[in-house]
């Protein structure tokens, strides 16, 4: 269970974000979306901790992992990522990407990244999953195959995934909701 | 004020006027050793040299051996050295012209003022000998300088074969250094070395070393003139070389060399004949 | 001949030993400054920086003067010993590594931070990959350090006094065959100096490129 009470955020002196009271329930993908700068990812920040909100709370219970929008691949080797090799080895093989795997990470293109650290960040297992545009430098069909995968590895296991993504994408999962920040404020747009 | 600085324009204006109407200086390019650099003795006679023989010298101070090569190679009109023997094969080899003695001093052997050794009152050679004997720690310059020269002379004076004495590590320091890095050495390590008495005075008060052999003939120490040979080595200035060893041999010249040192060290640095 | 390679040797000796004990700390205080945020860490930066770049002769002068028998390190009687020159060696690298170290650190920082907190990655762990992530650099700053000993002449003379078959390194006898006026034999330990800093610097240079094809830095 996520909960945020009366949680804003500033940023140069203006009010980023506020949110009341909102509850991500737990099972199910939260798809959140947003203009550039709206505070997406500040809020993913509040609520791992990393950073603190300039007031109000954000509780999560449960154990947890995030992968930022930028984020770093361990160097030299693809291999280097995983702790796991054969369970990551069976992922990328689902993403079609299995022949990266002996790769140097220097060679790796920008969707071949963002599969590698999807994979690592399946690879550890939580309750809770915060994903920070994931998706965004991968092209059309390598992006639902992402998206089937989260849907096999972690929603059908019955596992939280808190998503920030520029795409409506409801059609691969089962059930969720997609929430929209304006105003500083997040609504729920959608269920389904 | 305004005065003041016109006068002092003027002044120099009339200094400068003065200088062009007498001849130019000629530059004389004279190569010593560090020992006799750092004397002080050629900076006291600088002015003397300038206004009688009317000879400005550009001076370069390097150990013996290589004030030497310096000759060799054309880099200086005339040596001012004293290591007697590399001296001699190089007159000999027709570098130089030929050797003035001209004056002398004597090394000296310091060392810890409680003279562990007792060496007090012996000849250079058998104090040697003695710090040979009991391997007490000595400090050599180890850089072929006309100092070093002479301990070597000193060891073949006492029977002993400075190679063979400059191998055994256990007593024997060869510093590779200056005279004053290799007093500064010897006070560290509380050793005997051979030094001019010069740089030894100079030095004095931040060493804790003290003279303990000093007025042994065996430690007298020549120093010459060569002027370089013109057949032999191209583009050197034998002229003005040959006017300034006429100067140095000059009875003023030894005159004002043998007062040298007596104001500030209270002590003759430098002896002529 | 022999007393050459001896010198050659005794240069290596020393080289190694001193920046192989400045490496021991300059690199995990390096490391440190560049991942920590505190304020110390901050001021200490800039500071190393200029340390790396302070004259060499100022560390000689100061070891001199701590095992100088008037000094107060005096009683160990080290002066004009290898322990000297390599004690005034590693004061000189020391900084030069760190300076050299947390510069690799910053620009890769904040997402490399982000990334394990977000991956719940153990802090002893961490370490482990940011050393290998950074481990030809951190070789480039080790040799670097390297080179600026192997080349270093005036503390060196000071602290060691240049003793023939003790304390002479290569530098050292360099300046005194060239007093001597034994230029060819200057020469040549001249020539041998420059292959060995000529090969050090081929090395971090190979290094520096293999380093800099990577898109991450």
């Amino acid at each position: 269970m996520i909960r945020c009470t009366d949680l804003s955020i500033v940023l140069n002196h203006k009010k980023l974000l506020h949110i009341e009271n909102i509850t991500f329930e737990e099972g199910i993908v939260h798809i959140i979306q947003g203009e550039n700068g709206c505070g997406k990812s500040s809020l993913f920040r509040c609520m791992t901790g990393w950073s603190s909100p300039d007031s109000g709370s954000c509780v999560m219970l449960g154990s947890w992992v995030y992968q930022p929008q930028q984020f770093h691949l361990f160097a030299p080797k693809v291999l280097d990522n995983f702790l796991d090799a054969e369970l990551a080895k069976q992922m990328l093989v689902s993403l079609k990407a299995e022949s990266i795997i002996n790769q140097s990470v220097k060679r790796l293109s920008g969707g071949e990244r963002q599969k590698v650290a999807l994979v690592r960040t399946l690879c550890t297992d939580a309750d809770v999953y915060l994903l920070d545009e994931p998706t965004s430098y991968m092209d059309e069909s390598s992006r639902l195959l992402a998206y089937q995968l989260i849907k096999e590895r972690l929603l059908s296991l019955g596992k939280t995934v808190l998503m920030i993504s520029h795409e409506s994408v409801m059609d691969p999962f089962d059930c969720g909701k997609v929430y929209l920040f304006k105003d500083s404020k997040l609504n729920i747009i959608n269920t389904w | 004020m305004k005065k003041l600085f016109i006068g002092i324009i003027v002044s120099l204006m009339l200094l400068s006027g003065c200088k062009s109407e007498n001849e130019q200086p000629k530059t004389l390019r004279l190569t010593t050793t560090t020992s006799v650099n750092d004397s002080g003795l050629l900076e006291y006679l600088r002015p003397y040299i300038l206004e009688e023989a009317n000879i400005n010298l550009e001076i370069v101070s390097l150990g013996s051996g290589a004030a030497l090569e310096a000759g060799k190679r054309g880099d200086a009109d005339v040596l001012l050295v004293h290591s007697p023997a590399a001296e001699k094969t190089f007159v000999d080899e027709g570098y130089g012209i030929k050797r003035s003695t001209f004056m002398y001093n004597f090394f000296v052997i310091v060392g810890p003022s409680g003279d562990p050794v007792q060496i007090k009152d012996l000849s250079a050679a058998d104090a040697f000998k003695k710090i040979e004997s009991a391997k007490s720690p000595f400090i050599s310059r180890g850089d072929k300088s006309g100092t070093h020269s002479k301990e070597k002379a000193i060891w073949k004076l006492a029977g002993l074969d400075a190679e063979v004495v400059s191998a055994d590590t256990s007593f024997y320091v060869s510093a590779g250094s200056g005279m004053g890095a290799t007093l500064t050495m010897a006070s560290e390590k509380q050793a005997y070395t051979l030094t001019d008495l010069a740089t030894f005075l100079s030095m004095k008060d931040k060493l804790s070393l003290k003279v303990i052999v000093s007025e042994s003939p065996d430690l007298k120490n020549d120093y010459s003139i060569i002027v370089i040979n013109p057949d032999k080595v191209a583009n050197v200035d034998v002229e003005t070389a040959k006017a300034f060893e006429r100067w140095m041999l000059s009875e003023k010249a030894l005159k004002l060399i043998a007062e040298y040192g007596k104001e500030t060290y209270g002590e003759t640095l430098f002896f002529t004949e | 001949m022999k007393e050459i390679i001896d010198i050659i040797l005794t240069s290596l000796q020393v080289s190694l030993s001193s920046t192989t004990i400045a490496a021991i700390f300059a690199v995990p205080l390096g490391l440190f400054l560049g991942l920590s945020k505190s304020r110390m860490a901050l001021r200490l930066r800039p500071v190393f920086s200029s340390l790396a770049g302070l004259p060499p002769v100022l560390a000689g002068i100061t070891i001199f003067l701590l095992l100088s028998n008037a000094g107060p390190l005096g009683s160990f009687r080290l002066l004009y010993s290898k322990t000297a020159i390599i004690t005034a060696q590693v004061l000189i690298v020391f900084p030069l590594i760190v300076a050299s170290v947390y510069p690799l650190v910053l620009p890769i920082k904040a997402v490399f931070l982000e990334t394990c907190f977000g991956l719940n990655i153990p802090k002893k762990q961490q370490i482990r990959f940011l050393i290998s992530e950074l481990r030809y650099g951190l070789l480039a700053a080790v040799l670097l350090g390297f080179g600026r000993a192997m080349a270093e002449v005036g503390a060196v003379m000071m602290v060691g006094g240049n003793i023939r078959y003790k304390t002479r390194v290569m530098t050292t006898a360099i300046v005194l065959e060239t007093n001597q006026g034994n230029y060819s034999t200057a020469l040549y330990l001249g020539i041998a100096l420059l292959l060995i800093s000529f090969s050090v610097n081929w090395l971090v240079h190979s290094l520096f490129k293999e380093v800099s094809h990577d898109p991450l830095y």
